[in-house]
């Protein structure tokens, strides 16, 4: 398989650059007036201060998420361009190189780069935040708990305590967690930060399989603060309940990532509604431009899988980057994902390896449990 | 840090990581596209070449601040037609164009408008002459201040030849463009599993890891080799292996071999080109279950019951499980039948590499005299207790 994988992988990107470049849509505009192209606000780097750069770099994270465009990844990259990948750059902008090579899916880059930062001013608590998720996302929830202990002493106790009941609600905590988020909702009196709290806890819920007081949460959350990534959450809940039409309402006015993307077109696909193939065709338009562009395929992997599962009913194509992704990330959405693109594909052998890796991390969720061995409610 | 400055930060900071972590956004980031072309059959001799350069307007928009002149971040087609001549500039002097070392004046103009998966990208287009056999070389530095992740990808004819590549202004900014039309950076198509030998190769590299990492085809193959005897000379105590004359030697080993082969062909084929569909929901236990009976069998020998012929009825099932491999990998017509070649060919290099490891294994312990009790009756047992516990899993899976 890795052999394949490496001979695809050479492969693909040459036939996909001769698509991609074959495939743009011409057009000259008949009137001057024709809106052509919106662009996002301006934001300019002034002179290299290190405030200046991590303010500039903040905005280029925050329109990166609004926009689903990653090129602005780059923009923030650039502000940070003096101090990036620099021993001695201030740990504030360290941390924020850390969550651009995150948000690329970086994650053993953002680790290390936050490591080092952590090590110069171990006071940072939103660099301790960060390295909690990184933790979590790998499955090694005790070092993710050490972090949040880490974010209580740098004096964050509000973070700290969702840190905290986050974690330990991927452990199993279910009933902790939900109190725990309950109680620290109802002391924050800041409309995002109560959404954001109400998402975990709503994600939190989902794990313990109770998905009606999960779907009231994600409900709750998103009418506090419309987001994207709680957006992306319920939709796939309501996908799983096969309720393609809800689905679509959440999505609606979301920015076209890939994920959304992917999440429309499986929606419409369960409607019988014929429009899914134009957006599962902008969806494999988009890998192909990826692989011209010589990326890394294991950090699109998670997507790769679901359209190949979802879209494509090809769960033998799924698995490889299903496999890839386990290995980058281990959300319980990718070892949902590993386990069905396996299973579906017959490798009861995959199948069984998943599941012991799955019980030395720890995870407990109601999604997994057919994969889990029998556990005390 | 004061109090509420960490505050405001973990703030916007909580709403990042909130944002950034989980789904992947992945869309792509910032690249530009440039095509090189050779005007006419006889360009190899005179050096007519056209070059085609598509940038993304939101990447021009951050190098160049006069384009959204009204700066009501819409742009119009007046505002793009305004700055054209700009443009044009700018990229004079980011794409640095020469020929036998001479730097080449290229009169960019305004082409096209294109609309690609991440915008709206504007292409310009220049003739240019270098006639020279060796040398004509691209740096390119646009956008490297802007974007340190920004990629340039390159494609074209030189010579003839296709070829293509990506530039980054940072890490690799330059290239000599005939060279690029050579064989060692040039990967023409023919690399691509396209063709029906690359997808032979390709299936045969999936059928070898199918048997060598699916551990239970493995037992199974495995259950049915013990009892067989390829060294009648060197068993300790003759006759103590009840029917080990009916067993015994290579010929009884290849069949038992190619009786598996047989029918995971048949049915992989079935399944492939027939469309005979198999659920795993229960073709996974019951592939357990036959590594089961044929561990019984070797404990509690049936007369009647042969085991190549066993080899093959359970071949079938085992097909099955290989099939969706080949159903799901997108592969179709002609292409199909190279694949399930490929496919079944590794899956046959993979189970002589493990019965040839076994037959080592076997003629080291063979002159044991507990050879019988412990690998065969031993092993027989242990098969049967794992291929219970794999079959319990699945059916509760």
């Amino acid at each position: 398989m890795k052999i394949a994988i490496r001979l695809l992988s050479c492969a693909v990107p040459l036939f996909a650059l001769v698509c991609a470049q074959a495939a743009p849509r011409e057009w000259i505009p008949q009137s001057d007036a024709e809106v052509v192209e919106r662009l996002p606000e301006r934001i300019r780097v002034p002179a290299a201060s290190p405030e200046a750069a991590a303010q500039a770099a903040r905005r280029w994270i925050a329109l990166a998420r609004t926009t689903a465009d990653p090129r602005y990844l780059g923009r923030a990259q650039a502000a940070l361009a003096p101090w990036w990948d620099r021993p001695n750059a201030p740990a504030e902008l360290a941390v924020l190189q850390a969550t651009v090579q995150q948000s690329r899916h970086e994650f053993g880059a953002a680790r290390n780069t936050l490591k080092a930062a952590l090590t110069r001013e171990p006071a940072l608590a939103q660099g301790w935040l960060t390295m909690a998720t990184l933790e979590r996302l790998s499955g090694r929830y005790d070092d993710a708990e050490q972090a949040c202990e880490k974010v209580r002493l740098a004096g964050a106790a509000l973070y700290a305590g969702a840190c905290l009941l986050e974690t330990r609600s991927l452990r199993g905590e279910f009933d902790q967690a939900r109190l725990g988020f309950e109680a620290l909702a109802r002391q924050s009196r800041d409309a995002s930060v109560r959404a954001w709290l109400l998402s975990l806890l709503a994600e939190s819920e989902e794990r313990a399989g109770r998905d009606a007081a999960a779907k009231a949460a994600y409900e709750a959350s998103l009418r506090l603060a419309p987001d994207g990534y709680t957006a992306l959450a319920f939709a796939d809940l309501l996908l799983r309940q096969s309720q393609p039409a809800d689905a679509l309402d959440v999505l609606a006015g979301q920015p076209a990532s890939d994920s959304v993307l992917i999440r429309q077109a499986k929606a419409l696909k369960l409607r019988g509604d014929a429009r899914w193939k134009t957006v599962a065709g902008e969806i494999a338009e988009r890998f192909a431009a990826l692989d011209a562009r010589g990326e890394d395929s294991a950090l699109h992997a998670r997507e790769r899988a679901l359209a190949a599962l979802w879209l494509d009913d090809a769960p033998g194509a799924a698995w490889p980057y299903a496999a890839a992704n386990i290995e980058l990330q281990k959300e319980p959405f990718d070892w949902w994902l590993a386990f069905t693109a396996a299973q579906s594909g017959g490798r009861g052998p995959d199948v069984d390896r998943l599941r012991s890796a799955l019980q030395t991390t720890g995870l407990k969720d109601a999604r997994l449990a057919r994969w889990q061995p029998a556990q005390k409610p | 840090m004061r109090p509420w400055r960490t505050c405001v930060w973990l703030l916007v900071f909580a709403a990042g990581v909130f944002g950034l972590t989980g789904p992947a956004r992945a869309h792509k980031a910032s690249d530009a596209y440039f095509v090189l072309s050779e005007a006419g059959v006889e360009a190899s001799t005179t050096g007519a070449l056209r070059v085609r350069l598509s940038l993304a307007l939101k990447d021009v928009d951050a190098a160049l601040d006069s384009l959204d002149a009204d700066d009501d971040r819409r742009l119009s087609w007046a505002e793009i037609r305004r700055a054209t001549p700009e443009i044009a500039r700018w990229v004079s002097a980011g794409v640095l164009l020469r020929c036998a070392g001479q730097p080449l004046d290229i009169a960019w103009a305004f082409e096209t408008l294109e609309q690609r998966s991440d915008g709206a990208y504007i292409r310009l287009a220049a003739p240019l002459a270098c006639a020279a056999p060796a040398g004509l070389s691209l740096d390119y530095r646009l956008l490297k201040d802007v974007d340190p992740t920004h990629r340039l990808l390159l494609n074209g004819t030189m010579g003839g030849k296709p070829f293509a590549t990506v530039l980054a202004p940072l890490d690799r900014p330059a290239i000599d463009l005939r060279q690029a039309g050579q064989p060692e950076g040039a990967q023409p198509a023919r690399q691509l599993p396209q063709t029906g030998f690359a997808t032979l190769a390709q299936f045969f590299d999936e059928g070898m890891h199918h048997i060598l990492t699916g551990y239970d085809h493995l037992a199974f193959l495995l259950a049915l080799l013990l009892p067989v005897v390829l060294f009648p000379k060197l068993v300790a105590s003759p006759g103590v292996a009840p029917g080990a004359s009916r067993r015994t030697g290579f010929a009884r080993l290849l069949l038992t071999v190619t009786g598996f082969t047989v029918g995971h062909s048949v049915t992989l084929a079935l399944a492939t080109l027939g469309g005979i569909t198999a659920s795993p929901v229960w073709v996974e236990p019951l592939i357990a279950l036959t590594i089961a009976a044929s561990a019984l069998l070797n404990l509690y020998p049936v007369r009647w019951i042969r085991g190549d012929v066993l080899a093959l009825v359970f071949g079938l099932i085992h097909g099955l499980a290989f099939s969706s491999v080949m159903t799901e990998a997108g592969i179709s017509g002609a292409l199909l039948v190279w694949g399930l070649a490929g496919f079944n060919l590794g899956v046959e290099a993979g189970q002589l590499a493990a019965v040839a490891l076994w037959c080592l294994l076997h003629r080291v312990l063979l002159p044991w005299r507990h050879y019988h009790a412990v690998v065969v009756r031993g092993g027989s047992w242990a098969l049967l207790a794992l291929a219970l516990y794999w079959t319990a899993q699945r059916l509760a899976a």
